[in-house]
């Protein structure tokens, strides 16, 4: 199972590395030319949360498309075991007012867990790393108020419900999702005392970005559509989309240049988000961040301009979106990214066969997840969790502390085999391996648990 | 690359809080009506009976912050209300990305503008970390910059023993990331290890939800700490977050409030902790941007723009508000709405720069701007 999946032209960044403000520009400006040694590959590590041995030659016998067609129909994949193995999560299915009694922090830890697990064990591993993009899109931090009760709302009914259909879809779920409505203020959001919290994220981060030219008076004017959009809190319909009429602005009103007559409700917004979900600015910003998070940080052109044409043209068809997003065509324009934590977790746990007790999860996970900075659904503010290699990297000492962890068993409740650790270094690029085979028995008084770490620590586990 | 050895070397602290801090709750305009009126539930007290300290006859400081009060007596602490980055769109991720690379407008700078200061100053020691990040990551004003780390936490410290204890073994683990373009984070990340010993600092909290006062009291005083033990490393950056106050931001007793004591009872600490030493301090703290003059209807305020910044060190012609106040009045605002910016938040950086940290071309660190001195150092 051994492979080779970044040969990249490094050297001049060795050399820049002197000076970190030319390696920086370089790296910045696409100098990480990267060898693709298979499509394949180079699509699993796209489309999963690393490819197992198992994953590669199940994909390599299926070929590029068919891999990837399977993985952009997860309903098609039996996911049972999974499921079975989730099934000591008593409230990921329930309803608002089921879990309206239950203290906050246990369903959150459950919420928590079950990503990962998800992560590490689900069939349907594109299905996962596209909730991981959505969770960050639409991000919903569970601290505040109720919002831990609602984000297994919003997790279940809201982002995985809605991750390959229409992005309009998605959106206005998010729309009349309480934990969002909680987050970001609008519950409070009133005639008599307008909060523009969301109506801001909402054309910022959710739909047309930063650079599409409204205005101040455009935020402002959204945030009175979005008046009187609040949350039921009610024994009967705890956590359900409730629309304050009374709470409602119902003068006249312009949002990026559509008019909005006196007298409207609730049908405003709605029709502001069919508005927004179609905006020009929206498809292409959405395609931005897709490439951005998926195939380079540089977001090759040719390759955003190719999703959102697909997505126009599919009238933000997801799916169709997502099959773009890993076409071959764009798969070559593929560059190294960070693993982010959660992402590096769940490769060491899938690659070395880790095994842990769903109920006892959250023990497993939180203390290195917090550490290094990604604990699932704890980016505070509403833009998520960053993408960006340089954030992720400058914490390097938690990533290696996780790796000394494992191979020194002080991971809590997480077993991995000796026999394990050691096979996965066969998934080093060959010059990783081959320097730890020479230099690390010169090293005096280094044990096998060390070569374990430092194989653990090596570049190509934070990279993918 | 010589440098005149009479300029002063000042150690820098940049404190930057994250989501807007509310400038009209730092420096309290008190003599406006308009403050009153357009703040029914979040204005804070004026100066009579103690409701806040006086400062100059027109700004006062909260009794939140009361702990700043004897460095603006005693000189050391100079204020800038109405302060901040000509940007309009009031975007908290536009506004910190263009603050953190010192543009006035655009975030396209691939660098951070601390980065670029330690660029064009010499190292107070050659090899060692220059600038340390009291956060788990790195922030972006340090993007692009060499020798320049997180702090690593106590525990990373107890798992990583073997490693900080034998330097053959992070020879073995160097060459591994030797043209990776992580090798020089991760070469700056071994020298942290090394260099920071966390057993002279105060732990980390052990509770997942600890709350950002103590979260924030930690990495104030850890700062602290680590200035005593480090004198050669000249930049430590704070970032301390949640200042985005859209809902139930008080005004006595309330969330800001807190927020605001836990700031300057730090901040207090931390002054007291680094003026014994032989280099001196010079500490900066300031926000993407102020808040909406008018509360919201959620006793919470929303995005603004003037902000206030504060300076704090020996070398700060403190004991000043130092300001271009454009007042409160409707046609004052910005948009009917904001605190009008007088003063661009690079003007007052870039000062510190060139006169306390002796960086001989501060324009570097924000190009697209031409600087004025205001007069913030002492000369």
């Amino acid at each position: 199972m051994s492979r080779n999946p970044s040969r990249w032209t490094r050297r001049a960044l060795l050399a820049g590395g002197a000076s970190g403000l030319a390696g920086l520009w370089l790296w910045r400006s696409g100098f990480l030319s990267s060898t693709l040694d298979g499509p394949i590959e180079w699509l699993l590590s796209r489309t999963s949360f690393g490819a197992t041995a198992a994953s590669l030659d199940r994909a390599k016998s299926l070929g590029y498309e068919e891999t990837l067609e399977e993985q952009l129909h997860p309903e098609s994949l039996d996911d049972d075991s999974l499921e079975r193995r989730l099934s000591v999560f008593s409230t990921l299915g329930l309803s608002g007012p089921e879990l309206k009694p239950l203290p906050g922090e246990a369903i959150v830890r459950e919420l928590v867990a079950a990503r990962l697990v998800r992560a590490i064990e689900s069939r349907r591993q594109l299905f996962e790393r596209i909730v991981d993009f959505w969770s960050d899109h639409f991000n919903v931090n569970h601290v505040k108020g109720q919002v831990p009760r609602f984000k297994t709302l919003d997790d279940r009914d809201v982002i995985r419900r809605h991750a390959f259909s229409r992005f309009e879809d998605l959106l206005r779920a998010s729309a009349h999702s309480p934990a969002m409505l909680y987050y970001l203020d609008n519950h409070l959001n009133t005639a008599s005392g307008p909060n523009e919290n969301y109506a801001r994220e909402l054309l910022e981060l959710h739909t047309v970005g930063i650079d599409a030219g409204y205005s101040q008076r455009d935020v402002e004017e959204m945030a009175r559509v979005l008046t009187g959009w609040s949350v039921d809190e009610s024994e009967q319909r705890f956590g359900t989309f409730r629309f304050d009429s009374a709470e409602h602005d119902a003068s006249a009103k312009r949002v990026l240049g559509v008019e909005l007559p006196a007298g409207g409700f609730e049908d405003e917004g709605e029709r502001m988000i069919t508005h927004l979900a179609a905006h020009p600015s929206a498809s292409r910003f959405l395609a931005t961040k897709l490439v951005r998070h998926f195939i380079s940080e540089e977001a090759p052109e040719a390759v955003v301009r190719r999703v959102a044409e697909r997505f126009s043209e599919t009238q933000g068809d997801l799916r169709a979106t997502y099959r773009e997003l890993f076409s071959r065509s764009s798969i070559e324009a593929a560059r190294p990214l960070v693993t982010r934590p959660v992402h590096f977790f769940a490769l060491v746990a899938r690659r070395t066969q880790a095994r842990y007790q769903p109920h006892r999860a959250l023990e497993t996970f939180e203390i290195p997840l917090r550490e290094m900075g990604q604990v699932p659904f704890q980016w505070k503010t509403p833009d998520g969790y960053p993408v960006e290699a340089c954030d992720w990297i400058s914490a390097l000492l938690p990533r290696w502390k996780f790796a000394f962890d494992v191979a020194d068993g002080r991971v809590p409740a997480l077993e991995v085999e000796d026999r394990h650790l050691d096979e996965a270094s066969s998934w080093l690029r060959g010059e990783e391996r081959a320097l730890l085979e020479s230099t690390l028995p010169k090293v005096s008084g280094s044990s096998e648990r060390d070569r374990r770490a430092m194989a653990l620590c090596a570049p190509s586990w934070h990279w993918c | 690359m010589t440098t005149r050895t009479t300029s002063p070397r000042d150690r820098f602290v940049a404190i930057f809080l994250k989501g807007g801090a509310d400038g009209l709750s730092m420096c309290i305009p008190y003599r406006e009506k308009a403050y009153r009126r357009l703040r029914p539930t979040t204005a804070l007290p004026s100066p009579d009976h103690g409701g806040s300290i006086d400062l100059d006859g027109t700004f006062a400081l909260p009794r939140a912050l009361a702990a700043l009060e004897p460095l603006f007596r005693d000189g050391r602490l100079a204020i800038v209300p109405a302060c901040g980055l000509p940007i309009a769109d009031r975007s908290h991720f536009n506004a910190q990305a263009v603050l953190d690379a010192g543009t006035g407008a655009t975030s396209e700078l691939a660098t951070g503008w601390i980065a670029r200061h330690l660029a064009s100053t010499p190292p107070q020691e050659e090899g060692s970390i220059r600038a340390l990040s009291m956060n788990a990551f790195v922030p972006r004003s340090l993007r692009g910059a060499d020798r320049v780390a997180a702090m690593p936490s106590p525990e990373c410290r107890a798992s990583l023993q073997r490693l900080a204890e034998s330097p053959p073994l992070r020879r073995v683990l160097e060459s591994l990331y030797r043209g990776d373009p992580s090798w020089s984070a991760a070469r700056d990340a071994m020298e942290a290890l090394i260099a920071i010993d966390p057993k002279t600092l105060p732990g980390v909290p052990t509770e997942p939800e600890s709350t950002a006062r103590r979260e924030w009291r930690l990495a104030l005083e850890r700062t602290g700490h680590v200035a005593c033990a480090r004198p050669d490393i000249d930049v430590l950056t704070v970032e301390l977050d949640t200042w985005d106050t859209h809902v139930q931001q008080g005004a006595i007793g309330g969330a800001l409030e807190t927020k605001l004591r836990t700031l300057g009872d730090g901040l207090a600490e931390l002054v007291a902790l680094t003026d014994p030493l032989p280099r001196p301090t010079t500490i900066a703290v300031f926000t993407e941007f102020g808040r909406r003059v008018a509360e919201n209807g959620n006793g919470g305020t929303d995005h603004g723009r003037g902000g206030v910044a504060m300076f704090i060190g020996r070398g700060i012609a403190g004991g000043r508000v130092i300001h271009r106040w454009p007042g409160l009045r409707p046609r004052a605002l910005e948009d009917g709405r904001d605190v009008r910016i007088t003063i661009d938040l690079r003007d007052l950086l870039a000062e510190v720069l060139e006169k306390r940290l002796g960086n001989p071309a501060a324009q570097q660190a924000f190009p697209e701007h031409d600087l004025e001195v205001l007069g913030l150092t002492r000369s």
